[in-house]
């Protein structure tokens, strides 16, 4: 009998240990990132918190708090309760708002908040879904994409202006728009490529491409350049979505294409190894490919005179414009899988798996510090 | 470890399903027949369960199993060699009833772990899905190509697939979570209706059935509150499935659903607690 009721008790906690192993989903995502307009601070959200790290020293900005004696880190929240979750790329105003929305199974609420103080400003109320990517920030309103699949349009003192049904799915990749922000662009799981007015978020118009599109869309002239899950590179026309041109690469593309002014720069998925593009912009031709033992999900870096990506195994690849190697540098054990960033004259890269959250890299690829979460 | 586990139960079966998905183009359907079918699959092994549970019961309420227990009260060491001598006699292993449950439990947490993997919530999921789709799915049916699959429909009924399940009611502060309960109460109903007597409601098998009556809604509640709800979905067809199969066997305990103490024990045991 003793060891039938043992047997019994090994079995329940073995279900519930293999059974909750497998975790609630929406917190197991990579991080996102990204740098205020003089590139002297990095807004990470990662898990529980959204962290403020110096560009200079990749040191945490400090907040003094009613609550302790000594400053405490400028995180979002100051006290991490477990309900929030956070993994896509913040945005920031020009009036000194962060917004993020909770990725969280249990918190849906798209915040806004002060990073100087981290008091919440504002939030949308719950929308019974995860918030899964950043929002996009024009001029006096903020455009987020929701887990219900709608856009919401609020001004940046939290007032709503519309909400536009753009999906069926959740919405998981951050909105852009062209250079004069005549037009949102948003993609879809299925499917299909929106463009949106600012105005009144009706759409203007829509096309339906051949599988899932994960990456926003590149602002590339007059073009916006797509990839989609079976690896077809889509260039369309900014005003009315017609197809200029349509290449197809090996593998999947899951991150949002680069581009220079002459060249489109995009990593594909194959299988488990990668393969990285620079296409040319203007026709659709492939000019240079590399294949890479690790996958890139994640969308390529374009600066001056390089292109920095990063690869499922760890490695933060730069090239030239000719696709000759300039630096490399690998991260034991981490995955790549958030777009490298530039801030001032650092790229900094946000790893899973790591021992540290961020990394900071000269454009020579000295690595410069590093920044542990304490 | 967790290679060879994905490689043989949870990757074959997240194919499966998708290949049900890609026929019916629903996955709260697909949830309810694939579970239906493992349930099927699984069968035998359940009979074979209930078999070595009956010729245990049985066995316990023998008049030569309560003598032994009487005659070695003080010495346990006596008392497990007589059992194993009377095990031995009649043919009966006390590990017959776990094995069936030790094969089921890879095959039950296999599925759990391929509908979460098959719902994809985050792009972090997606890419683990996308490289174990197999290549060779498409060529059953082009609607379990990549494209066609991607993404998959999780909206079911009310419910987002995906995500923990809850309904808003107006006007009340709270949101209630209805499939949880709905699995609470079936599993309830399911592990009342399914325990055998026992052969004393004092002994530790009868304490033990009372337990599990008692901890598994609770816990199966809790996993339906937290996680997404095509676990639920699982959960309640499982209990169904479960309770139909129990009753085609003729298994089916219907004077326990309302009892509230250790299962009511059947005429020949009462005779055997008495001595």
């Amino acid at each position: 009998m003793k060891f039938k009721r043992f047997f019994l008790f090994t079995l329940l906690a073995l279900l519930a240990v293999f059974l909750t192993a497998c975790g609630s989903a929406p917190a197991s995502s990579w991080p996102g990132m990204a740098a205020d307009a003089d590139g002297t601070h990095v807004y990470l959200a990662s898990g529980s918190y959204v962290y403020n790290v110096q560009v200079k020293d990749g040191s945490e900005v400090t907040v003094n708090t009613p609550d302790s004696a000594t400053p405490v880190p400028a995180r979002f929240p100051l006290k991490a309760d477990g309900g929030k979750s956070f993994n896509a790329a913040p945005a920031l105003t020009s009036d000194g708002q962060i917004l993020i929305g909770s990725g969280a199974t249990s918190d849906h609420t798209f915040y806004s908040y002060d990073p100087l103080t981290t008091n919440v400003k504002w939030t949308i109320p719950t929308n019974n879904s995860p918030w899964m990517t950043g929002a996009l920030v024009i001029k006096d309103a903020v455009y987020a994409p929701g887990g219900d699949g709608n856009l919401y349009a609020y001004s940046l003192t939290g007032q709503q202006r519309w909400v536009s049904s753009i999906s069926k799915h959740s919405l998981w990749s951050a909105p852009v728009t062209d250079a004069a922000g005549k037009l949102i662009y948003l993609v879809t799981l299925d499917h299909q490529v929106v463009a949106v007015n600012p105005a009144n978020g009706k759409p203007a118009w829509t096309v339906t491409l051949d599988t899932s599109i994960l990456g926003s869309p590149a602002v590339a002239g007059d073009m916006l350049v797509v990839g989609t899950l079976s690896g077809k590179l889509y260039a369309l026309d900014q005003a009315t979505g017609s197809q200029k041109w349509v290449s197809t690469l090996d593998g999947e593309i899951w991150g949002t294409p680069g581009y220079d002014g002459s060249n489109v720069y995009i990593g594909t998925v194959v299988n488990k190894a990668g393969k990285f593009y620079a296409v040319n912009a203007s026709n659709g031709q492939t000019v240079w490919s590399k294949d890479d033992d690790g996958s890139i999900t994640a969308g390529p870096l374009v600066t001056n005179d390089q292109i920095i990506y990063g690869t499922e195994l760890g490695k933060i690849q730069s090239v030239d414009k000719t696709g000759t190697p300039k630096w490399q540098a690998t991260i034991e054990n981490a995955h790549m899988y958030t777009p490298p960033l530039l801030a001032g004259n650092m790229v900094i890269v946000a790893p899973m798996n790591a021992t540290f959250l961020l990394a900071a890299y000269d454009l020579n690829g000295a690595q410069k510090w590093t920044f542990v979460a304490k | 470890m967790g290679n060879i586990f994905d490689v043989l139960i949870v990757n074959p079966f997240m194919n499966a399903l998708l290949l049900i998905y890609a026929f019916v183009g629903n996955f709260g359907i697909s949830i309810i027949l694939f579970t239906i079918l493992v349930r099927l699959v699984t069968h035998p092994l359940m009979v074979k369960q209930i078999k070595s549970s009956t010729a245990m019961q049985q066995l316990m309420a023998s008049e030569e199993w309560q003598k032994i227990q009487e005659k070695n009260k003080g010495d346990k060491e006596k008392l497990a060699q007589e059992q194993m001598r009377i095990y031995s006699e009649k043919g009966i292993s006390p590990f017959d009833s776990c094995l069936p449950t030790l094969i089921q439990m890879p095959i039950l947490i296999g599925f759990y772990q391929s509908i979460i993997r098959a719902i994809g919530v985050t792009p972090l999921q997606l890419l683990g899905l996308v490289r174990t789709i197999y290549p060779g799915l498409e060529n059953i049916t082009p609607a379990a190509s990549l494209s066609a699959l991607i993404p998959i429909q999780s909206q079911f009924l009310w419910m987002n697939l995906g995500l923990p399940e809850h309904v808003s009611v107006p006007g009340l502060p709270f949101a209630i979570p209805v499939l949880a309960i709905i699995v609470g109460l079936t599993t309830y109903v399911q592990t009342k209706l399914t325990i055998q007597p026992s052969a004393s409601p004092n002994d530790q098998s009868a304490q033990m059935n009372q337990m599990m009556g008692l901890y598994m809604p609770v816990l199966l509640f809790y996993f339906a509150l937290n996680f997404a709800s095509g676990l639920a979905v699982y959960f309640i067809t499982s209990n169904l499935v479960g309770i139909a199969q129990y009753a085609a066997l003729g298994k089916v305990n219907w004077s326990n659903l309302f009892k509230f103490g250790p299962a009511k024990p059947q005429p020949k045991a009462k005779s055997g607690k008495r001595s």
